[in-house]
């Protein structure tokens, strides 16, 4: 007797043509198809029945998915009404939520006193996560004054329920008479601040007396722990000497800070010097960017260390994420940069412009739609992603997503999927049918 | 993995709670359920429900002994797994009794929660009108409503309205760069009071420039050219009423000579088109009413055949049958007629959907609309306005109707006997709302907590307005439920026989989101 097999309402089948995935919403956990199951799966999704001649692997995997919850038999065919958290509604032009700001990035400078070979070429170079460092787009573009004092810029931003205020430039110490100003007030509207900044351009104590009053961290811009490799990055001897010592300034004063290591060129041996010196202890507040020439990428360059350091699978923590997952970028969502140009661009690793804060100030900038596009899922993934059964579980950086060709190389170099293999295994692989995975994922690159 | 917060907190079957669930048939004959507390539509079956109502009933174990000899034990364990599963995390199926309804919200509270959530102000420029359809809401058909008058707002009020109006939503604006509200230009008919729309279409760009989204309901009879002009120019979105053919049409929408007004608005519609075509294509909308007498099967293919000429068609709704004598005309026949015709319409819509077929904006209308809501429910993480539990009504204060003079109501819709405040004292009185909703709450709403369809219920003060405020109407709610269950099988019926089927529409206030999850 004929029966069918459906997957339940909470888990979703995304096919990505060769293979597939399912998505256990409420369980967490993240499922791949290949070969017979992936077959397998669509025939159910399409209603056809599990005859008498299914064979046992069929019935085996029909059975595994059904001991999870993943699925159900039945004597009939169904429809599966897939769960929503939400209406899926959006009132015609009306915005009726509150875009959901996250962090706000105000590129106060243009100004640095390094010269870092790769920084200030965004149409020479591709780059990874450079949102997280000081590069620049264009080191010759000119900033402008914008209309409005630090202090009235800081309460609007605070005033839209942004929850973190990221200043960077350039680098900010070299705009003391605009970052002050700002810190206050943001300590006064109680904004939190991070700043991004190589440490230079300021001694030490000056830099203890701005974090002193709370509410604002440092994010230490690093090129690694090698004298000559980090000279060759900045071009600048004494660089790793004051950074150092305003290391150790902060940690006697235990004052936190970050560290975002800017990998210039792909220096893998920097990378594991930087890991290695702050410790595992130091996980969650390391991070890593990477800057390469285009040419270098055409080239056929890779990144043996980003290889390793690619994000992984994300799993994701709550319902809700799942479904924000669905629709928006968790790169780009509720972020938005003041540019020293006056514009208005999702990151510093995008280039688009949204609007012009002259025009109108701030709130006038946010009231378009260029932003909250860009926050989109699809427009800031590239073609290949979008076809991967996998793209629900990944956070890619969308500065690399409109550079499938020159930075095809480093995309790859960044996918998971493309970490998993051809021919993926769980660890206790015999004990899974054929072509059902469950994907074991980890939480980031060791540290 | 935590589920999504809600707020009725899980629970266990226990005594003192009611089971909020429906169940429907697909046309394939097959078995749904949809559970009220997630807003989710499951596959049903024999077996699942007896794992429910074992464990509603606290007899699990035994009833799943007696299961063992009918079904597979990994099929009883899976029923049992999976309603277990959903109980767990979200108290699915059964709803606890008794600690739904808080109290009643202070003032200051309500003002809080208004300010942050309004989103739309009406301006009622005049109480003339140059036509006398017979089914008025201004008319002797109503009683209890407002009469027609010859009363014009002034543009000094229509201009307070709005800074009024501004003012409250302040703490929105700040928070939201994109947020906009409606504004609904609305009667009478409000062309039989231009200088006033146009100082206010004007006002608004001047001072609050693409702050508001204007919208106007007219009955297209006084669409001179200049009007026509200004309203292009302020880009707002025109509802027309157009109730058929022009016998159709003229039966009941007659000037006050007993003159149809079919052909002024034709002519008025051709000329629009022909001018400012780029408008027409995408401002113009057609509003429908229908009565028992209505051929809609004619006034649909009138729809269908000429969409050269009318606008798509956004609402169609029957002649309001609370608080009139309207529908006494007719007989019990009529009432079969009209059912008759409506069921065909239904059938039609739904086979053109299964088939991928298109449909007129007037079938989406009259026969979409209702099924396609299904799709539109209200889900798990979707918040109510917690003084109006399980009530589809909004907030009065979600939306504003300013009178000629200056009074307040929450809305258009109804009969104008409990404002809710007035610009020349303060605006809003929130000791005012509280009364409302208190008086709503306590006798329209205190048995919603048992309803099985809450997440669907459009139901809000205009249809509970008695001759002595707000009361409970018999039979209403057991025939939402009914229409909510009929409306369930029709949408399923659809989507087991086409997945993809589409049951985008537009209205002037909503948009399916244009992918939805997997289903492209």
């Amino acid at each position: 007797m004929s029966r069918f097999f459906r997957l339940a309402t909470d888990c979703f089948f995304v096919d990505g043509a060769r293979e597939g995935a399912l998505y256990d919403v409420h369980g967490g956990r993240l499922l791949l198809l290949q070969g017979p199951a992936l077959a397998l799966v669509r025939r159910c999704e399409r209603n056809e029945p599990v005859g008498d001649d299914a064979t046992e692997a069929e019935l085996r995997i029909l059975a595994e998915l059904r001991d999870r919850d993943l699925g159900f038999f039945d004597d009939d065919p169904a429809f599966v009404d897939k769960m929503l958290i939400r209406q899926p509604i959006e009132w015609l032009g009306m915005a009726m939520a509150p875009p959901a700001f996250k962090k706000a990035t105000w590129a106060i400078t243009q100004a640095c006193d390094l010269h870092c070979a790769l920084c200030g070429r965004a149409e020479e170079t591709v780059s990874w996560q450079s949102c997280q460092t000081c590069l620049r787009r264009d080191r010759d573009m000119p900033q402008r004054r914008l209309p409005v004092g630090a202090t009235q810029r800081v309460e609007e931003i605070a005033a839209l329920g942004v929850r973190l205020l990221h200043i960077r430039g350039g680098n900010p110490l070299l705009a003391w008479e605009v970052l002050v100003p700002v810190v206050e007030a943001a300590r006064r509207f109680e904004l939190p601040v991070v700043v991004t900044t190589p440490g230079t351009g300021r001694g030490v104590d000056g830099i203890l007396d701005l974090l002193r009053g709370g509410g604002v961290e440092l994010n230490l811009v690093m090129f690694g722990l090698d004298p000559a490799a980090v000279e060759q990055a900045c071009g600048h001897k004494e660089v790793l000497a004051h950074q150092l010592a305003l290391i150790a300034a902060l940690a006697e004063l235990e004052m936190p800070f970050y560290v975002t290591g800017l990998l210039m060129g792909g220096v893998p041996a920097e990378r594991q010097r930087l890991e290695s010196f702050f410790g595992a202890a130091w996980r969650d507040r390391l991070g890593f960017a990477e800057v390469y020439e285009r040419q270098a990428i055409q080239d056929g360059m890779r990144s043996r260390d980003a290889a390793e350091a690619m994000p992984r699978l994300t799993p994701w923590s709550s319902v809700e994420e799942f479904y924000f997952r669905l629709h928006y970028n968790p790169c780009t969502f509720g972020n938005f940069e003041i540019g020293a140009d006056g514009a208005l661009r999702s990151c510093a690793g995008l280039s688009a412009v949204h609007a012009d804060l002259q025009e109108g100030g701030l709130q006038r900038a946010l009231s378009g739609d260029g932003l909250y596009e860009e926050w989109r899922r699809d427009p800031m993934t590239s073609a290949a992603c979008r076809a991967c059964c996998l793209r629900y579980a990944c956070s890619p950086c969308p500065a690399l997503a409109g550079r499938t060709d020159e930075g095809a190389a480093l995309q790859a170099a960044h996918c998971p999927r493309t970490a998993l293999g051809t021919e993926p295994r769980s660890p206790d692989d015999a004990q899974q049918p054929a072509g059902l995975l469950e994907i074991v994922t980890v939480a980031g690159p060791a540290g | 993995m935590t589920p999504v917060s809600h707020e009725t907190a899980p629970s266990r079957a226990s005594s003192g709670s009611t089971r909020v669930t429906v169940t429907v048939r697909s046309a394939s004959g097959r078995d749904y359920l949809y559970d009220d507390i997630t807003g989710s539509i499951f596959p049903w079956n024999k077996l699942r429900e007896q794992a429910l109502a074992a464990e509603a009933s606290g007899t699990t174990d035994h009833v799943y002994r007696q299961l063992e000899g009918k079904y597979p034990v990994a099929d009883i364990e899976a029923a049992h797994r999976f309603i277990r599963k959903w109980r767990d995390l979200y108290g699915a199926f059964l709803r606890v009794q008794g600690n739904d309804m808080p109290a009643s919200p202070p003032a200051e509270e309500l003002e809080r929660e208004i300010r942050k959530k309004s989103f739309q102000i009406l301006l009622i420029l005049t109480e003339d009108c140059n036509l006398r359809c017979k089914y008025c809401a201004l008319s002797e058909v109503y009683p209890y409503n407002r009469a027609r008058t010859k009363r014009r707002m002034s543009a000094e009020t229509a201009r307070r309205a709005i800074d009024y109006y501004v003012a409250l939503v302040e703490p929105q604006r700040a928070g939201n760069p994109r947020k906009r509200f409606g504004l609904s230009l609305y009667g009478g008919e409000p062309t039989m009071n231009m200088p006033v729309v146009r100082s206010v279409l004007d006002y608004c760009r001047g001072r609050y420039p693409g702050l508001f989204q204007p919208v106007m309901t007219t009955n297209g009879t006084a669409l001179t050219p200049r009007t026509v002009e200004a309203l292009v120019e302020h880009d707002v979105s025109l509802a027309i009423s157009i109730d058929g053919p022009a016998h159709e049409h003229d039966r009941l929408r007659l000037d006050a000579h007993g003159r149809g007004s079919w052909e002024r608005i034709a002519r008025n519609l051709r000329r629009i088109k022909r001018e400012h075509p780029a408008y027409w294509a995408n401002r113009l909308m057609s509003l429908s009413v229908y009565d028992w007498a209505t051929d809609v099967e004619a006034v649909e293919a009138f729809f269908a055949e000429h969409p050269e000429l009318l606008p798509r068609s956004i609402f169609v709704n029957p002649v309001k049958a609370e608080n009139t004598s309207w529908y006494d005309r007719y007989t019990a026949a009529d009432r079969q007629r009209i059912a008759g015709a409506m069921q065909r319409l239904r059938s039609r819509y739904m086979t053109a959907k299964i088939k991928g077929e298109a449909t007129s904006s007037y079938m989406d209308a009259i026969a979409g609309t209702r099924i396609a809501m299904v799709q539109l429910r209200r889900r798990i993480a979707d918040s109510r306005h917690p003084y109006l539990p399980f009530s589809g009504s909004c907030l009065p204060g979600d939306k504003i109707a300013v009178r000629v003079d200056g009074t307040i109501d929450m809305c258009e819709r109804v009969d104008g006997r409990h404002p809710i405040g007035h610009l020349d004292h303060g605006g809003i009185d929130y000791h005012r709302v509280r009364e409302v909703v208190e008086e709503y709450r306590t006798r329209v709403l205190s048995g919603c907590a048992g309803c099985p369809v809450t997440r669907h219920c459009g139901l809000c003060f205009a249809f509970f307005e008695g001759a002595s405020g707000y009361e409970q109407r018999s039979g209403l709610c057991e025939a939402t439920v009914a229409d909510v269950a009929s409306r369930l099988a029709d949408y399923i019926s659809i989507l087991e026989q086409n997945p993809r089927a589409d049951f985008r529409f537009e209205t002037d206030t909503m948009r399916l989101e244009e992918s939805l999850l997997f289903g492209c």
